[in-house]
């Protein structure tokens, strides 16, 4: 675990249906909690953190979660590495993945996009914007948000 | 023994002469040889001999695919390389250039320059090639462009801390700020954007440097890129009290462009026009039919580029000197709009008159009937 805030879950009061439950795989602590902070202004929204890309098929397995946020540079297993795992498991792949990630240049978003997610943020970010980038993207491909507000 | 005609040349003097010039040739470091009009080595030099790591007597008469077949270990694509020296071949007027990357136990990058050569009365002997060495240079600019790509991860990942951060506050998220606070915050902030937009722009400049700005072409509106991009920066111009004007009457062909990199030449040529307007000014985006094109046009009434400035207003880092660097660009924004225009197989210029305004004009290719 790369932080104290590591596979755990985080917020999530559940006042909707169903909590939209995000993970995160990021491993600068910093950047973790200004997605966490973006993300819990939605109210019922759950995130789970893990530290790097391991951490992320296991959490991914545990958590069942609705959607994964993918940093590419992180220790053990990379982004793509971890994206690619999630797709060739028959209990995450279907579970959307964009990626959130500095590593900027139109290649990498090929790449990204051709390990099978359904968007590529690049960082920096606007920490308030993201709740709902994350939105715009399942809805633009057709995966129903559990919660919108 | 009576002293020699001054007008005839002794055999004996040509034989030296070439001799000569063949010692020249072998002592270059640069590998070269030549074709005859029957498409057969006639000369080569010690350097390519060495290259190929053959002795030099066994080439003189080999034909194309003889040569080919000799050099074919060392090369990646054996059946490319002889078609392109046939094509050359057959070709003579022309100098050619092209890339040529040969394997010996390292892998060398070659610029092959090849033209006919041809003797004083014009006759034609056949086709030179020389084979310049840029192994060196093309390492230089994968290290370039590493570096570049590097640099830009790890710097955006400190500015995603401070600009995330400042984000939140700004947002109200850490409770309410006062006026004094929330201007200091709209300083750093704006200076974060300003670092992020140089990196971006070091990365599509290393990209266009190195050739490696994929374009992705389609058939496109360029009327559309200019109402996007107009949306893209009406909140700039907004809080600059700048007005934004699209005049586009008759109907126009689609250009064969990627839509991401045009609007960005456009957002860049609007971004400028808006930043140097006096306020209630109007910025003006004009698009029209011209011969083989589309033309679109970015007008303002702004202070205007000293007549000297126009033409170094492309140049990397060139920023017209005065109050204008004031004004917050990189100054790489038009070196890449010009670049990606060039990509687009069009033209871009400026047109200005201090105290009237400038005028940035592109051109793109129609695309062809479909």
């Amino acid at each position: 675990m790369n932080s104290e805030l590591a596979g755990r879950r985080v917020g999530g009061t559940g006042r909707h249906n169903e909590p939209m439950k995000v993970l995160l795989a990021e491993d600068e602590e910093d950047i973790q909690r200004l997605a966490t902070l973006g993300l819990r202004k939605r109210k019922d929204w759950q995130v789970v953190l893990a530290g790097d890309g391991e951490e992320c098929l296991v959490l991914a397995r545990s958590e069942h979660p609705d959607v994964i946020l993918l940093d590419v540079m992180m220790p053990n297993l990379d982004g793509f590495a971890t994206c690619e795992q999630l797709k060739a498991d028959a209990a995450t792949r279907d579970i959307p993945v964009i990626f959130l990630t500095a590593s900027a240049q139109e290649r990498e978003e090929q790449r990204g996009l051709a390990k099978g997610a359904i968007g590529y943020l690049r960082k920096p970010f606007d920490p308030l914007q993201l709740p709902q980038q994350v939105l715009d993207l399942l809805v633009q491909t057709g995966h129903n948000p559990t919660s919108s507000e | 023994m009576s002293a020699p005609n001054p007008k005839t040349v002794s055999p004996r003097a040509i034989l030296a002469e070439a001799d000569v010039l063949r010692a020249l040739l072998d002592a270059a470091a640069t590998p070269a040889f030549a074709l005859d009009t029957d498409q057969r080595v006639f000369f080569l030099n010690r350097a390519f001999a060495d290259l190929l790591r053959l002795s030099p007597e066994v080439l003189p008469g080999k034909s194309i695919p003889e040569l080919v077949d000799l050099m074919a270990t060392g090369l990646a694509d054996p059946a490319a390389y002889r078609a392109r020296l046939e094509a050359v071949a057959a070709d003579h007027e022309k100098t050619a250039v092209e890339q040529m990357d040969y394997n010996t136990d390292v892998r060398l990058s070659f610029k092959e320059i090849s033209q006919p050569i041809r003797l004083p009365d014009g006759g034609l002997l056949g086709r030179l090639f020389l084979y310049l060495d840029v192994t060196r240079e093309k390492e230089l600019d994968q290290t370039k462009s590493e570096f570049i790509s590097i640099a830009s991860h790890e710097l955006r990942t400190p500015m995603t801390s401070i600009k995330g951060s400042l984000d939140l506050l700004l947002g109200g998220f850490a409770g309410d700020v006062n006026d004094e606070t929330r201007e200091l915050l709209v300083i750093a902030h704006s200076g974060c954007e300003r670092l992020i937009r140089l990196i971006n722009d070091i990365l599509d400049l290393s990209k266009i440097e190195a050739g490696k700005m994929q374009l992705r072409l389609q058939r496109m509106s360029l009327v559309d890129s200019v109402q996007r991009s107009v949306r893209t920066i009406k909140s700039y111009a907004d809080s600059l009290n700048v007005k934004l004007a699209v005049e586009a009457a008759e109907p126009l062909p689609e250009v064969l462009g990627d839509k991401d990199r045009l609007d960005q030449v456009i957002t860049n040529l609007l971004g400028n026009a808006i930043k140097f307007s006096p306020p209630e000014a109007t910025v003006t985006v004009a698009v029209r039919l011209v011969e083989g094109g589309v033309e679109c046009r970015v007008i303002d009434t702004g202070p205007g580029i000293p007549g000297d400035q126009v033409d170094r207003i492309f140049d990397k880092f060139h920023q017209v000197a005065g109050p204008s660097r004031k004004k917050g660009g990189t100054g790489l924004g038009l070196t890449i709009a010009r670049a990606l225009v060039v990509e687009h197989n069009g033209r871009i210029w400026a047109e200005s008159q201090v105290g009237r305004g400038s005028q940035f004009s592109f051109t793109i290719p129609a695309a062809p009937a479909a």
